[in-house]
């Protein structure tokens, strides 16, 4: 029925109905049982996106926004037969970069990857600046669901460098916020008046659908010294890596694991080789006399707390190609499936999540076996807070949307392993019962979707409200209904 | 009937109605009362602060929250005279987690409390106050979002708060980012939309806070500063825009020629000659780092805007030593003249032509400022992505009751009885408002909307229209500071 | 703090304190207030021996300081001032700063030459009840090679009594400007 209209709307060769196509487009990377989008459309323009809304929700639909797709919590899974799934790709324009006032306006459906290059050929990046799926993953989803990597441990989430967002809200209403909501206005701030840009970051989609983001600049540094260290324990590894987000002056500080500390060694880091906990990063500057300054800062201190430095060759390949190692973050070296599970922690309770999940794994020891699941624990500092996200790897069929985004000669050998129901089912139990061990520890989470528990874990008081705003900005629950926990 | 059920909740000694006092704690400073409320009540902690609210609310009676009374927008002036008027500086908690680097601040501390009890543990907000922090407030902070310690690195108040505590209409307490986790505590502001920002910038339209939660960075051991004079506007802000691009100043500034000849009294006397001065403060965690900050900002200060000449950097050293004892010089001017500060808050490229704007509509009120003895002085200064330029208009009148109360003693004394001098009151303020619209004309926004920036008009319909949602979704009977930002 | 980390372990000092029942916030505006007939020793020396004095009398002392060739070598917001100087130890009518900043002390290598560093820290301490500050005037002097050092020990006894005083005198002064007058 409103399927010719949309097609109208969007241009008919950017309409997908048949069954496979919804499907494809449906389904996330978590797993789980969805329900299937009754159309998908691709808009081209902030205005088709109005527009579409606005036919969807008058004909009774709900919509919801899809990105690049990486997303392991049901994010834009529609819970709904009647959805109409808007796929934001073809948002893809870098807008404006504006190096005078530093700012960078962004359509939603531009990758990370896209925005650092076209902001680098100007000598500014965005604070944080990508995800490790930044070849894929979008600014609109990345900030629906917020997002770290890049940046993070100076700059913080991806929240922290938006200074306004371009929204359209149930209806088709379009609004604009911060100083970009000024008549004459223009993005360079997002606090005038009460910060509307607020309740749409990190909102996984309920309640608005972004069109175009206004992203902060800083320079790109002239100067970039990478450090390496290894430790004895995971508890040395957190406490070395909190201890050096304190400084204040590394822009990424990561911690690996025996796993892919081992993965790296076969890739031709040998010096990693026997070696069990690292922590790497890099510490940027405008000229080479502060990033050493810096980096000496960082040695002294692992050197105080007992640290081996070590060849710093690993966080140096990552800033090399910083998107390019895609295919490490969907699967395992062996091609195996990769399902995260997250929790943002205070320092103080790093050391008891860090207990508890290794707790947990020990005690399901045996299942482990016999399912030959591997696990990895990945840590990361961003500002001062421990992101702690342990990793699930076991073979299972990979799916389409997997196998599309790595080289053909990984997607041609791996295509064929088979889904096991049983290893695939306990590995997604383990992988609740870890996220309700960490929710017990007062563990936030990005990418909340409609998988982290969320309603349960708040005050009355803040459910309440959010319900009030939800209720406010979305009176028929039409925008991505079920993410949150919000109907 | 209200009067008992708040003297049984906060102590009879608590509640204030006599005429006087009650005048005092409704006038802000800006000349312009509105109306006295009839009841003003000093909670002494948060519990009774959200009882107070809860009271006020049952029985349909406006509340206002005022913090240290540093408005000069109406901020916290009760719209209407049935309004229970709550001053918070009696809430004075402090609690600091320097291991999470979170400090939980009640309403009413001052940001000078506030650092010389983090200071004393090593540890401070990286944006540590305005210049009148003596008296300004957390709670009215955030309310107003206020720039300037600190705020070259790290932003303004807005950029450093993980969470806050709201007193609901129905005295629920809300609890904002990772507080509001069941188990969790205020170190992350990102756990599901984030519902801190609209409180930030709000100017006590929405809700009143009673405690907040902002990030702490370990006390910068190193410090210098660096100052440059020039002829000329234009040169020295061409300076200022090319440093502040770069975030390596905790402060980046320009003050006035009318500016110097105050410091220069004050015993400032390089300042002899200097037309525009130009002073940047740079502190970090070591010295080596401060100095090759300190080395860049030289050479920019020394060839940008034509090339400036460095002169004594004991200015900012001077503000550093003493940073909020300063505020207090600004109640009353040296003859007498009240001070009121109008300001636009710009992206960096459209400060020179609303520094023109601003010249211009002087020069053509001339006549009227020097017949009645208006002044006007200029600070410029930078918060990390932008900046805020400040025209101050000075004119001859009564001191009002809250500069009587906190000017110096000997500027009381001398200027206390003064009496209302009608005809420059109303040309300052009318060449106030001008100023107003004429920086919102060119883009401009606005810290401390208040009852007195043009909010509404200078916004899109659908922005207003949404804050308005807001506002009615979470205070529907009008009762919280009605009028604040025109609602 | 600051004086602490910029000063060597051969350097010479002292450092007198006095606890005022004020805030911190108040107290280095004061400070930079005092004028010289606040303190006994130096109102004396300049009515009996006015050339042989360093400071005059309608300046604050604070200012003097500055103007004797003292620099601000950095400050800790409402904890510590840290002034340096640098010059023969005899010296004591540099009118400009030889060195403007902390970087240009440590560098200073002028043979014979000596480095003064002035330190003002404040601490919150509360008594009875009070909360106050204690604050002490803290001073090194170092020699930048071992003949100067071998003069400043020698002149150490004279100079660290006197200096000493002058110190007990303008912490003195500093109170009766701060405190509450009963």
């Amino acid at each position: 029925m409103i399927t010719d209209t949309l097609a109208t709307i969007v241009g008919a060769a950017n309409v997908v109905t048949d069954d496979a196509g919804r499907a494809f487009y449906s389904n996330d990377l978590s797993y789980t049982d969805v329900e299937t989008a009754v159309i998908v459309v691709a808009p081209g323009s902030p205005e088709e996106v109005a527009e579409v809304v606005r036919v969807a929700n008058e004909a009774g639909c709900p919509v919801v926004a899809r990105g690049g797709g990486m997303s392991y919590t049901r994010t834009f899974v529609p819970t709904r037969p009647n959805t109409v799934l808007l796929d934001m790709r073809r948002l893809d324009k870098v807008v404006e970069v504006n190096t005078d006032d530093m700012y960078v306006i962004a359509e939603a459906g531009v990758t990370w990857e896209q925005l650092y290059l076209a902001c680098a050929e100007h000598g500014v990046r965005t604070p944080f600046w990508g995800t490790l799926s930044g070849r894929y993953a979008t600014v609109g989803g990345a900030l629906s669901n917020n997002a770290l990597f890049f940046g993070s441990t100076k700059y913080g989430s991806a929240a922290e460098s938006v200074l306004g967002l371009e929204v359209v809200l149930a209806g088709g209403k379009t609004i604009r916020t911060g100083s970009w909501a000024h008549h004459s206005g223009t993005p360079f701030t997002r606090y005038y008046g009460p910060d509307l840009t607020g309740p749409f970051i990190a909102d996984t989609g309920s309640l608005g659908i972004k069109t175009r983001v206004s992203l902060k600049l800083v320079q790109l540094p002239n100067a970039s010294v990478g450090f390496a260290f290894s430790v004895p324990t995971f508890d040395a590894s957190n406490e070395l890596t909190l201890e050096i987000a304190k400084l204040g002056i590394a822009t990424e500080v990561y911690g690996f694991d025996p796993l892919y500390n081992g993965v790296f060694a076969d890739l031709g880091f040998s010096f990693l080789k026997g070696v069990d906990w690292t922590v790497f990063g890099i510490v940027d500057g405008a000229n080479d006399a502060i990033a050493d300054a810096g980096a000496a800062l960082v040695r002294d201190l692992a050197a105080r707390l007992g640290a081996e430095e070590i060849d710093p060759s690993v966080p140096m390949a990552v800033r090399a190609d910083p998107f390019g190692a895609v295919r490490s973050v969907l699967m395992g070296p062996k091609g195996e499936v990769w399902m995260p599970i997250h929790g943002i922690f205070p320092k103080s309770k790093a050391k008891a999540a860090a207990d508890a999940a290794v707790a947990y794994f020990d005690s399901k020891a045996d299942l482990i076996a016999k399912h030959d699941i591997k696990l990895s624990l990945l840590t990361l500092a961003s500002g001062t807070d421990f992101i702690f996200e342990p990793s699930f790897y076991w073979f299972d069929e990979l799916g389409a949307f997997r196998l599309e985004k790595i080289e053909k000669e990984w997607a041609d050998q791996w295509k064929t392993i088979p889904h096991v129901a049983e290893t695939r089912e306990v590995a997604l139990g383990m992988r609740k019962e870890l996220a309700a061990i960490f929710d017990e520890l007062g563990a936030v989470h990005l990418q909340i979707g409609k998988w982290y528990e969320f309603q349960s874990q708040v005050e009355p008081a803040y459910a309440e409200t959010l319900l009030a705003l939800k209720r406010a900005l979305d009176p028929d629950g039409l925008i991505n209904p079920g993410s949150l926990g919000l109907a | 009937m209200i009067t008992d059920a708040l003297r049984a909740a906060i102590g009879a000694a608590n509640v204030i109605e006599d005429a006087a006092e009650r005048e005092y704690y409704s006038w802000d400073l800006s000349q312009e009362p509105l109306q006295v409320a009839e009841i003003v009540v000093r909670p002494g902690s948060a519990e009774e602060l959200a009882a107070v609210v809860r009271i006020a609310h049952e029985q349909g009676i406006p509340v206002v929250p005022r913090g240290g009374g540093i408005s000069y927008t109406q901020g916290f002036e009760p719209s209407v005279a049935e309004t229970v008027l709550i001053d918070t500086t009696r809430l004075k908690t402090i609690e600091i987690n320097a291991e999470d680097s979170v400090v939980i601040a009640d309403a009413g501390v001052t940001w000078e409390e506030l650092y010389l009890a983090t200071s004393a543990e090593g540890v401070r907000t990286p944006y540590f106050g305005p210049l009148s922090g003596r008296f300004a407030t957390v709670g009215g902070t955030l309310s107003q979002n206020s720039l300037f310690y600190g705020s070259g690195l790290y932003g303004t108040s807005a950029d450093i708060t993980t969470g806050l505590e709201v007193a609901g209409v129905d005295g629920k307490v809300l609890r904002t980012g990772s507080w509001a986790q069941r188990n969790g505590s205020p170190f992350s502001r990102y756990y599901g939309p984030d519902l801190t920002s609209l409180f930030l910038g709000d100017t006590g339209a929405l809700g009143v806070k009673t405690r907040a939660a902002l990030k702490l960075i370990p006390l910068p051991m190193a410090n210098q500063a660096v100052s440059f004079a020039y002829d000329t506007f234009e040169q020295a802000y061409a300076a200022l825009h090319e440093a502040a691009k770069l975030e390596i100043a905790a402060e980046l500034f320009i003050f006035d020629p009318a500016n110097h000849a105050i410091y220069r009294k004050l015993g400032f006397s390089f300042l002899e000659g200097v037309e525009w001065s130009l002073h940047f403060t740079v502190e970090g965690i070591d010295d080596a780092i401060v100095d090759a900050s300190v080395d860049i900002l030289r050479g920019i200060g020394t060839r940008a805007g034509g090339g400036g000449r460095e002169i004594d950097p004991s200015l900012p050293l001077a503000m550093r030593a003493d940073p909020f004892g300063g505020g207090l010089r600004g109640f009353v001017g040296s003859e007498g003249h009240v001070r009121l500060p109008v300001h636009g808050v710009f992206p960096f490229s459209k400060v020179p032509a609303a520094q023109r704007g601003v010249v211009e509509l002087i020069a053509r009120n001339q006549d009227v400022i020097d017949r009645l003895d208006l002044r006007i002085t200029f600070l410029t200064a930078i918060t990390r992505g932008y900046c805020v330029f400040e025209p101050v208009v000075w004119w001859p009148d009564s001191i009002g009751p809250y500069r009587a109360r906190h000017a110096p003693e000997d500027a009381v004394a001398k200027f206390g009885s003064v009496p209302p001098n009608l005809e420059a009151r109303a040309a300052g303020t009318g060449l106030r408002r001008e100023i107003a619209l004429l920086m919102s004309s060119l883009g401009g926004t606005h810290l401390q909307v208040g009852k007195w920036y043009p909010y509404r008009d200078s916004l899109e319909p659908a922005t207003y229209e949404t804050v308005a949602a807001v506002k009615h979704a979470f205070d529907p009977r009008r009762l919280v500071n009605p009028g604040s930002l025109g609602l | 703090m600051l004086l602490e980390q910029i000063a060597p372990d051969t350097a010479l000092g002292r450092a007198d304190s006095r606890w005022l029942p004020v805030p911190p916030g108040s107290v280095f505006a004061e400070l930079q207030k005092i004028m010289p007939d606040e303190i006994p020793m130096v109102k004396l020396g300049l009515r009996v021996a006015k050339p042989l004095m360093p400071f005059v009398g309608d300046k604050p002392l604070y200012a003097q300081m500055l103007d004797a060739g003292f620099a601000v070598m950095g400050v800790m917001p409402l904890r510590e001032v840290l002034l340096g100087r640098v010059g023969k130890l005899t010296g004591v009518f540099a009118p400009e700063p030889r060195v403007r900043d902390k970087r240009a002390l440590n560098e200073y290598a002028v043979p014979g030459h000596v480095k003064t560093v002035l330190a003002f820290q404040l601490a919150q301490e509360e008594r009875d009840g009070v909360k106050g500050t204690l604050v002490t005037f803290a001073v090194r002097i170092w020699g930048v090679d071992a003949k100067a050092q071998r003069l400043i020990k020698l002149a150490w006894p004279v100079g660290n009594a006197f200096g000493g005083k002058f110190a007990s005198a303008w912490l003195v002064a500093l109170d009766r400007r701060l405190s509450p007058t009963s």
